[in-house]
């Protein structure tokens, strides 16, 4: 497969794509067309023709564009075309001379600060690849000439920025095997693309439509764990202390909202007193918004005002795992302070809890990490009682711990939460009822088609196999 | 009111809703396309989410645990006991220290030593306090909180307490079988350079037969031990692609749960709110 090496950190890319798959730096703008050494080689009279009185200065540039490393121009620092498998790569440009639609690798969204020194110029996205790169047009010398006196200072950053940066993959960032066959097949890159609009498109139409079909089935399964979880806050003394660690923000609150709602709920019931805090910048305000939810299940008249002497705000903790041992033998102390929840602070006597730790912790956590990190560092300290209410995709790593007793139960999953749901024993309205109908056909839609995709890909496969 | 709701008008929150709606729809044409717009959804997110970290420790943090005792009694050095200077002033001098070190690093290396080279060494210090007490807590975390009650359950003759009451002796026999089958698998299995299936397997058991006639030994003893050594890596190997499914079932459960929040935001939050039925309103008037 043909790659063009990234001027950043050197990682080999395919050549369509326009983001470096290692660092994120903007490729589209810096590629030579792809056919660049095929009509070099064949139309030098043209460009000198175009170049009018100076014979000599294509062949110039095309010496400096073919040896950046021995020239002392920071200019030259830009990529330089690669000459091996570029006559291939035209069949990948569309007719107009832009990269093909798609045809750039899958790899991740935000790849670090690495990928964000590079800004996006929105003229490499507006202006046809094939006039940006003209040869004849000279705009990347242009470019380049306006950087010059930056760039070498500039590089110096993305080097020092994306040096040791986690890649997707692991640490060695050869994703070639992964990346290197859709890129080198477009008809791949086109299925995956219908694939994902045939997913979005059917979970779509059964949201859509899902609420109008009668539900059928026992409703989704619980796993082991849920029971004990329930059990754990139901015998919760009226006015216990529980400790919750808010380990999940907005990035994942489409999941992790229905799996914490319900079991805030339960503790509002049971009037536990909630010290909430958490690690991520986001997680307070993301806590905030579904504690207000939560609470408008309470029976009314005084249900804010039941919350309010309930719930105590705790607010950004900072430090990681380093901070937890701290939370683990004297919490009063480690907790992180609000001014707004002072008073607060001292009215319920958070000190109270010193010793002896909270009643419970409850870990709302949409990654493993988070809850393995409390089990190493907080509880062996406390000794407490631990519920964890997870993600889906954590709770294989995580089970084994309900296994050994160090939690005291799990709730995972939109498919744990709706489960704990139906056990609160709460009238629930018809809104809800119908947003649950639409997500379970919803799942049930996504998965049909996944399941229906992954067949039939391997059916292709096998005939494939045989056929060569 | 809610002291846990948002306190913003109806307005603001709407606004909220449409801004939500146009910063997915940006980054959500990264499934078309790696387009400028995609980045520049991204971009926003992550400066907004750098923002606002910003904001956040220094009104939960650095004010109140930090800076403004200080400012409150900046001379309180001169009579700061043991533990004041412990909980103020040597945080104050890691932090400055780090901080200098930091900005220090995003210039070019100075030529000779100097000012700067000092500042950059000094920066090592709180690195490596750093580095040291996350790696100490993370090791005897790792200890205490995972291999040996992990062991002690797996071991334990009777039931954990709290336990799901699952390990019976079945279940701690499969577990020591898989799980040695998977180190087996890992260790000499074909991607180790060992024990190869298929005909290689053969392949190999017979050239080791060979080499114990050559040797003397016993053919039927080794020929037992690579059966029984293959026969259980293949339990290993199967054990692994099962658990392997099964995280990904449970990884597709939970990316489908938050594609479906998106569609449903998509489709029934955002109709709902009063902004968008209002800028709904004025296109098909516009459009009329």
């Amino acid at each position: 497969m043909a790659t063009s090496d990234c001027p950043h950190c050197g990682y080999s890319n395919p050549v369509e794509s326009q983001f470096c798959v290692h660092c994120g730096t903007v490729l589209a703008r810096q590629k030579p067309p792809a056919a660049s050494a095929s009509e070099s080689a064949e139309e030098p009279e043209e460009l000198s023709d175009d170049r009018g009185a100076d014979p000599t200065q294509p062949s110039e540039e095309e010496e400096s564009q073919q040896s950046p490393e021995e020239s002392t121009d920071p200019s030259s620092s830009r990529p330089r075309p690669r000459v091996a498998g570029e006559e291939e790569d035209t069949e990948d440009d569309d007719g107009d001379g832009r990269l093909g639609r798609g045809a750039g690798p899958a790899g991740p969204l935000l790849s670090g600060l690495g990928g964000l020194l590079e800004p996006a110029d929105p003229l490499s996205y507006i202006t046809p690849a094939r006039e940006t790169l003209d040869p004849t047009r000279d705009a990347a010398t242009d470019h380049s000439t306006e950087l010059g006196a930056d760039e070498e200072e500039r590089r110096y950053f993305r080097d020092l920025f994306s040096e040791g940066l986690p890649t997707a993959v692991g640490a060695s960032p050869d994703v070639s095997a992964s990346i290197a066959e859709p890129s080198n097949n477009r008809n791949g890159v086109q299925r995956r693309f219908w694939l994902e609009m045939i997913l979005l498109l059917g979970m779509a139409g059964a949201l859509l439509w899902g609420a109008n079909t009668p539900p059928g089935g026992a409703g989704p399964h619980a796993f082991p764990g849920l029971e004990l979880a329930h059990r754990q806050i139901d015998t919760l003394p009226p006015h216990s202390l529980v400790l919750v660690n808010w380990a999940y923000d907005p990035a994942t609150a489409g999941e992790m909202d229905l799996v914490a709602q319900p079991l805030i709920e339960h503790l509002l019931h049971r009037q536990a007193i909630l010290i909430v805090f958490s690690q991520l910048p986001g997680g307070p305000a993301t806590a905030r918004r579904v504690i207000a939810r939560a609470e408008e299940t309470l029976q009314r008249p005084s249900r804010t005002q039941i919350t309010a002497n309930l719930v105590i705000e705790g607010g950004y903790l900072p430090g990681g795992g380093a901070s937890l041992p701290l939370l683990g033998v004297a919490p009063a102390r480690a907790l992180p302070v609000d001014p707004t929840w002072v008073d607060l602070r001292e009215r319920f006597s958070i000190a109270g809890m010193g010793e002896s730790g909270p009643a419970l912790t409850l870990v709302i956590a949409a990654r493993a990490e988070d809850v393995r990190r409390w089990l190493e560092q907080v509880q062996p300290l406390n000794g407490g009682m631990v519920v964890a209410a997870t993600s889906a995709a954590v709770d294989p790593s995580v089970r084994p711990y309900l296994h050994s007793g160090q939690l005291a139960g799990l709730v995972s999953g939109w498919d744990g939460a709706s489960a704990y749901v139906r056990r609160l024993e709460r009238a629930r309205s018809l809104e809800e009822q119908a947003r649950t109908l639409r997500r379970v056909n919803g799942l049930n839609w996504g998965v049909a088609i996944l399941i229906v995709s992954v067949l039939l890909g391997n059916v292709a496969g096998i005939t494939e196999r045989r056929g060569l | 009111m809610s002291p846990f709701s948002s306190g913003l008008p109806g307005i603001m929150e709407d606004a909220g809703v449409i801004l939500g709606l146009v910063v997915s729809l940006m980054i959500g044409s990264y499934i078309v396309r790696d387009s400028f717009l995609a980045r520049l959804g991204q971009y926003v997110l992550v400066g907004a989410g750098l923002g606002y970290t910003v904001v956040l420790v220094w009104r939960n943090v650095l004010w109140p645990r930090l800076i403004a005792p200080l400012v409150a009694d900046p001379m309180s050095w001169q009579s700061a006991t043991g533990a004041d200077l412990f909980h103020f002033w040597l945080p104050l001098l890691l932090g400055a220290l780090m901080w200098g070190g930091g900005l220090e690093l995003l210039r070019r290396p100075p030529a000779r030593f100097g000012a700067r080279s000092l500042v950059r060494m000094l920066a090592a210090v709180p690195a490596a306090i750093l580095g040291g007490v996350v790696l100490g807590v993370a090791v005897s975390g790792a200890l205490q909180g995972t291999l040996l009650p992990q062991l002690a359950a797996a071991v334990a003759v009777t039931e954990w307490p709290g336990g799901a009451g699952q390990a019976t002796w079945l279940v701690r026999f499969l577990t020591l079988l898989i799980t040695s089958g998977v180190l087996i698998h890992l260790q000499v299995g074909p991607n180790a350079g060992g024990i190869e299936n298929g005909t290689s397997s053969q392949r190999s058991s017979s050239s080791e037969g060979g080499e114990t006639v050559k040797e003397g030994r016993p053919r039927l003893y080794r020929l037992l031990f690579s059966t029984l050594l293959r026969t259980w890596e293949g339990v290993g190997r199967r054990a692994l692609w099962l658990a392997a499914g099964i995280i990904f079932a449970r990884l597709v459960a939970a990316r489908f749960s938050l594609a479906l929040s998106r569609l449903e935001y998509f489709l029934f939050e955002v109709p709902r709110s009063d902004l968008w039925q209002l800028l709904w309103a004025f296109l098909r008037g516009a459009g009329s």
